[in-house]
């Protein structure tokens, strides 16, 4: 009420003209300021009118509005072009980052089993394609992404909900076993068409493994980090991708043999394994080589297969 | 006489004014160019930077003519035309500040100026500056209102209409603003008495 009384008094000393208030005085001053200022030059009103009849290019405004417009439908036509791009085509790696970005946008575990799962399936999808395509390299890449999203699908799929558990876990499995047909599809038909075959190849690769076990792990212990490790992941960290050793190829022998070992983990885990112990002409080769030559030679032997 | 019903004249954007009435532009320019272009003298300091925004303001007015259905006493046009000057000045500020090395003519030329002696020229040059100075210290909101209302001679009504206040706030900040131009104002002077 104060304030407003100031107000109403000063508006009133503002219409006083002999106002000694030093406030209405400034005002005064400011007042006689303007009043001495030039007049306007009346030329300007022509300058305006050619101002405004000379063309006027677009705002900044629109300039931004149509700059992002394009960049959004751009972006569009790029996304959506790279959502069925295949490994070393020219958007696989946008395809690659629109999965990461959805997956960090995806916030439920239960999103996060499907995306995954979703994201596993396609690359699947990709390398059944890829492979039937003669384009074996590439499908190797699908199946090894496929195979992280696998792994990382099962760790997620432990903390979905008590209602998508099951069904989390019937799709994981079915791309598990989808993921080891792709791997190797010999092996997963022998797998499925005949088990007792598969047995039996699988307890002749242990017995090989027995028959060349000493010798063979100590040298992978110590000589060769990469097919020690790769062994001894399989066995200590489920976390590993199913088949990342197995996408190396029939000609894998190092991976085939710890494979073996671990045939009798679980139908899942160890379904690639056993269908790599049903390679006879692999197997043998590599069961001959285990006992003439070093570790070294035969490594260098299977990479020049897997070349 | 209701200036915005009128057709637009000869000319392409409203008509020309050579011999002919003065059309809508026209006669807004003939009731608020001085008091716009005092306005602008005083935002940015100089007569060329002046001009330019007053030139602006009437281009977008042609532009973009007002609406034949608005309230057309002369007061609603005061206040929309000092509120496309308004912009008009903040563009030109901007463009400043991003482009410091401005030449600064504080004054017009002396064939525009209506001060008849040397003597007040330099008295009014003096005063123009000091009380710029001040101005330019004070806040935004401060000097559009004491700009708006003394120089532009607009009511505290028309001060709020152009600023979107009510005419109560824009009373208490034209009361506030005045202390704080004095205030600068004295300091400036004891600077000045010292100095």
């Amino acid at each position: 009420l104060t304030e407003f009384d100031d107000v109403m008094d000063f508006e009133r000393k503002l219409e006083d003209p002999d106002a000694t208030d030093p406030r209405v005085q400034t005002a005064r001053r400011l007042e006689a300021l303007a009043t001495s200022l030039p007049a306007v030059n009346p030329a300007l009103l022509d300058r305006a009118r050619a101002s405004a009849a000379a063309p006027v290019g677009p705002s900044w405004r629109s300039r931004v509005l149509v700059a992002a417009v394009v960049i959004a439908l751009a972006a569009g036509v790029v996304g959506n072009a790279a959502r069925t791009a295949l490994p070393g085509d020219a958007l696989w790696d946008v395809r690659r980052v629109g999965q990461v970005v959805r997956y960090q946008l995806t916030f439920s575990p239960d999103g996060k089993a499907d995306l995954l799962l979703s994201q596993a399936e396609g690359a699947l999808q990709a390398a059944r394609e890829l492979a039937e395509a003669g384009a074996s390299e590439r499908a190797v890449e699908a199946l090894s992404i496929a195979a992280e999203r696998i792994v990382s699908a099962r760790t997620v799929g432990a903390t979905v909900s008590e209602a998508n558990r099951a069904r989390v876990a019937e799709r994981l499995e079915k791309a598990e076993k989808e993921h080891g047909a792709i791997d190797d599809p010999d092996d997963h038909d022998r797998g499925n068409g005949n088990d007792n075959e598969s047995d039996a190849d699988k307890d002749r690769g242990r017995g090989n493994d027995d028959r060349t076990d000493g010798d063979d792990k100590d040298k992978g212990r110590g000589n060769d980090g990469d097919r020690g490790t790769s062994d001894r992941d399989d066995d200590d960290d489920d976390s590993d991708p199913p088949g990342r050793s197995d996408t190396r190829g029939p000609g894998d022998s190092g991976s085939q043999s710890s494979s073996d070992a671990d045939g009798s983990q679980g139908s899942s885990q160890g379904q690639g394994d056993k269908a790599k112990a049903t390679k006879p002409s692999n197997r043998d080769a590599e069961v001959e080589e285990r006992g003439s030559k070093s570790r070294g030679k035969s490594e260098d032997k299977h990479e020049s297969d897997d070349d | 006489m209701d200036i915005r019903r009128q057709e637009p004249g000869n000319g392409e954007h409203g008509g020309s004014a050579n011999g002919q009435e003065p059309d809508l532009v026209g006669r807004l320019f003939e009731a608020h160019a001085d008091a716009l272009f005092r306005y602008c003298l005083l935002e940015l300091g100089n007569s060329s930077d002046a001009e330019d925004a007053v030139s602006e303001t009437f281009a977008r007015v042609i532009r973009n003519p007002p609406r034949q259905n608005r309230k057309l006493t002369g007061d609603p046009d005061r206040a929309w035309l000092f509120g496309i000057a308004r912009n008009v000045v903040r563009e030109q500020r901007r463009y400043r500040r991003r482009h410091p090395a401005h030449p600064i003519d504080a004054l017009p030329e002396p064939e525009d100026r209506t001060l008849p002696e040397p003597t007040e020229q330099l008295i009014a040059q003096h005063d123009l500056e000091e009380i710029r100075g001040a101005l330019e210290d004070l806040r935004d909101e401060h000097r559009q209102v004491l700009l708006l209302r003394f120089v532009g001679g607009m009511s505290s009504d028309e001060v709020g209409e152009s600023l979107g206040k009510s005419a109560g706030a824009v009373r208490i900040q034209q009361m506030r603003a005045l202390e704080a131009l004095r205030q600068q104002l004295a300091a400036r002077q004891l600077d000045e008495d010292q100095g």
